[in-house]
């Protein structure tokens, strides 16, 4: 019985879900948002700049 | 305001259905010189044919990439979110003059791009990255289809809301108007990156801003580049269960899994745009492996889903008529309803040829050995040429009869235009994957390096290849061609269609309704299941092929 | 179905044998393509970049000259040819229209790229083996490759960098023990000149 009504409490959570139109599409571009465009944004900008050591193995003259 | 429809009893909201007519008539106007530029671009890319010289060859792939991917398949989807708005929930659209306004900055864009690129003021190509940069009027262009589109996606919004609100739809949307909402949900991602982005940009090349960030535009871009594709895919299979139940009376072995599976597209397959910058600096394998995978093989998943659902629509519709044996069902299929052939070889073409090497290329280390290659395109011709557009050409030979109400004129030929084309794009498709696993790369003049300081020859059994491209890619220009022909005529001088019995493509009802309540051991649809076994061997052979082509390469990390 | 609106309790009905045994295995497939990626960064050994850096371009230029003058042997086509120490830090110069410089590198070594363009993006292809990433202003690309086999590898550009983008092509030479680059060179000029001060050539002669 227990089972039964969770079964169906699952699938109105499902259903409810999917006949939403604005919530799918709130849920569309959120995930979107946050995952592809934020976090790439975020490591784009955290890009160091190339370090001064690095620069000199290239800079220093002689073999 | 409403007609009746004679033929399928919906009411048709004529305000509408205008929209729906303008959208689709310049869709094709768009397709056209898609097509001539894609004849020349096949006839210049083979390596001793070269027919354009090198700027136009250029010029004429910037050309080609706005009118096929975008022009010619925007304009049609807006006529289809109107359609499936509207007239399939037998409801008024909401605010025809936005409709209007929406129309006219689509085509104001459209024309601005390519009047900007014809006269050769932006040979960027259609990703035009920086510091590549085009003239202002470009940019404008871009904004004003972009808003234009935004506009004709949010109507289809607001239609869907007027119709709740006046009863016509209760809880639950029809499963094709339910694909078209995933489509509408993926542009407004489309959309709304394409502003954050080109605004900047726009200004840019005005000189206002003083730079734009390479990478920053890139993933930006790509946000605006990938899920443009992916609103084709959804619409594309909405329109293969439209075509299956309009010509076999098909209806899907699971509501519930196959919305879930649109699910799965509007929550994850956006993030694939990842798939563009596998190989690029500062964004982190993390970030790489995150959005290129687990959430998309989730879509991946969807469309896994839908690749099995949309064969056994059909099957399990012809087993209700009677139709024995492990294939009786496909080979008795109605082969001759050119609808119907389009969507079955759209299906396969998308599943074997598109949709794989979609997966591997987008996966962060065999990416290494796609990038940028001529399998790029490749891939893509099997998605959205073969797919995309195959569908669409379908079920235009459904909207002939139904909103144009004229018969299709030259229809024996319309039944052989599917396969002519069809099989070009597969021939096409393929020749341009082998190539790129050869080496060759997209976007290249002269691979024979003719007037270049050094020389690279590539594997020789690339001439075989490139003979097929040309075979493949005529083939195809024929069938657009042919396609392009017999729309033409029928929807401005086609006999007028009077009624049902003038109908030449059927209509066929869904059988007697068995009691649906499959038991959990009866196998209900072997032949597909034997299909989709085919297509997964196929998936995994090609899987592992990547792999270890990969691992033959030099070491990298 | 697909015009009609669904039955009423259809997110009730349970789907069928074959459908959920398929949606079973795709669906063990998909987390096993996902996990195969991972565990490629632990035991494969090709794999995309952890490291990069924002450079300037002309500061990127200064580093290439640089590196030049110190390994240069020698040059092909205005080129230059540059044999770095294995296990070292390499340079790789992307600009309209050319690579530079020619490297020349002992098979079955660890170099680090550093790879960066002086104006747009360009493409790194290298073939035959076919490896392909992409090159930015602005950021140093930084890969470590190891070459598995002798012989002369071209670098083609596969990204659209104006009309001369065709005619984008560099070359890295990989040699076995005992080898010298002239085997797959041939004759590369060896008086030093100002090249890589004046880093002015035009391989296309227009």
């Amino acid at each position: 019985m227990e089972q039964e009504k969770e079964e169906n409490t699952k699938a109105s959570i499902l259903r409810e879900i999917l006949d939403d139109p604005m919530l799918l599409l709130f849920l569309g571009v959120a995930v979107y948002i946050i995952f592809y465009v934020i976090w790439g944004i975020m490591e784009v900008s955290q890009v160091s700049e190339m370090p001064a050591q690095i620069k000199q193995i290239f800079l220093t003259q002689g073999r | 305001m409403f007609r009746k429809c004679d033929i399928t009893g919906f009411e048709v909201d004529k305000r509408g259905e205008a929209l729906i007519k303008v959208n689709a008539v310049f869709a094709v106007v768009f397709f056209l010189v898609a097509i001539i530029a894609a004849f020349f671009l096949v006839l210049t890319r083979h390596p001793t044919i070269h027919l354009l010289p090198p700027h136009l060859y250029y010029r004429f792939l910037t050309l080609h990439g706005w009118n096929a991917l975008l022009f010619w398949i925007i304009f049609f989807e807006i006529a289809g979110l109107y359609f499936g708005s509207t007239v399939v929930l037998n409801s008024r659209f909401s605010s025809p003059p936005l409709g209007w306004l929406a129309f006219f900055l689509m085509l104001g864009g459209a024309l601005l791009i390519n009047y900007t690129i014809l006269q050769g003021k932006a040979d960027v190509l259609f990703t035009s990255y920086p510091p590549l940069k085009a003239h202002w009027l470009y940019y404008l262009g871009v904004l004003l289809f972009a808003i234009g589109a935004l506009l004709g996606v949010i109507l289809f919004f607001a239609n869907l809301v007027v119709a709740k609100r006046e009863g016509k739809w209760q809880r639950s949307l029809p499963l094709f108007t339910f694909g078209l909402l995933t489509a509408a949900i993926i542009a407004i991602v489309t959309l709304v990156s394409g502003a954050i982005i080109f605004i900047p940009t726009f200004l840019w090349s005005l000189g206002i801003i003083d730079k734009v960030d390479p990478e920053n535009y890139r993933i930006i871009f790509w946000g605006v580049g990938h899920p443009a594709q992916q609103i084709n895919l959804a619409a594309m299979i909405s329109v293969w269960y439209l075509i299956s139940y309009l010509s076999v009376g098909g209806i899907t072995p699971s509501e519930k899994i196959s919305r879930l599976a649109f699910l799965l597209y509007i929550l994850f397959i956006n993030l694939a745009s990842a798939h563009h910058l596998l190989v690029d600096p500062a964004v982190s394998p993390a970030w790489k492996v995150f959005n290129t995978s687990y959430a998309m093989y989730l879509a991946v998943l969807g469309s896994m889903i839908h690749a099995y659902a949309i064969p056994a629509s059909v099957e399990l519709a012809q087993r209700k008529r009677g139709y024995r044996g492990l294939f009786t069902w496909l080979a008795k299929a109605p082969w001759g309803n050119p609808a119907f052939s389009a969507m079955f070889i759209s299906l396969v073409g998308f599943g074997f040829i598109g949709g794989v090497t979609g997966v591997m290329i987008g996966k962060e280390q065999t990416n290494i050995i796609h990038h940028n290659t001529l399998a790029v395109p490749g891939h893509f011709k099997g998605t959205v040429v073969i797919g995309t557009t195959l569908a669409f050409m379908g079920i235009t030979y459904y909207l002939i009869p139904l909103i144009f109400r004229r018969k299709i004129v030259f229809y024996s030929l319309a039944k052989v235009q599917p396969w002519l084309f069809g099989l070009g794009i597969a021939m096409l498709a393929i020749s341009m994957l082998a190539l790129g696993y050869l080496g060759v790369p997209r976007r290249h003049y002269d691979i024979l390096f003719s007037n270049a300081p050094f020389k690279h020859e590539f594997n020789p059994a690339m001439w075989f290849f490139w003979a097929l491209f040309v075979i493949g890619g005529i083939s195809a220009v024929l069938g657009a061609i042919l396609w392009i022909f017999i729309v033409v005529l029928s929807v401005f001088f086609g006999p007028k269609l009077k009624g049902p019995e003038d109908m030449q493509i059927p209509i066929v009802p869904p059988p007697q309704e068995e009691k649906r309540n499959p038991s959990h051991s009866s196998i209900l649809s072997p032949g597909t299941l034997t299909l989709i076994f085919i297509f997964f061997v196929w998936f995994m052979t090609y899987f592992f092929l990547n792999w270890k082509w990969l691992s033959a390469t030099w070491y990298v990390k | 179905m697909a015009l009609l609106p669904p039955p009423e309790n259809w997110d009730k009905e349970k789907p069928s044998k074959d459908e959920k045994t398929w949606v079973y295995i795709a669906l063990f497939s998909c987390f096993f393509m996902f996990f195969w990626m991972i565990g490629w960064h632990i035991f494969g050994k090709q794999n995309t970049s952890f490291v990069s850096y924002k450079v300037n371009p002309m500061e990127f230029f200064q580093l290439h000259s640089s590196f030049v003058e110190k390994y240069k042997i020698g040059e092909k086509n205005g080129v230059p040819v540059v044999k770095p120490p294995p296990e070292s830090d390499v340079i790789l110069l992307a600009r309209m229209w050319s690579w530079s410089p020619i490297l020349v590198l002992e098979k079955d070594k660890w170099y680090t790229f550093h790879i960066s363009s002086l104006d747009l993006q360009h493409g790194f292809s290298l073939q035959p083996v076919n490896m392909n990433f992409q090159v930015v202003p602005g950021y140093d690309h930084v890969l470590k490759f190891k070459p598995t086999k002798e012989g002369e590898y071209s670098i083609i550009c596969n990204e659209f960098c104006g009309i001369g983008h065709h005619l984008m092509i560099g070359k890295i030479i990989v040699i076995a023990d005992g080898e010298t680059p002239e085997k797959y060179l041939g004759e590369i000029k060896t008086e030093k000149n100002d090249f890589a001060e004046k880093g002015d050539f035009n391989p296309s002669g227009k």
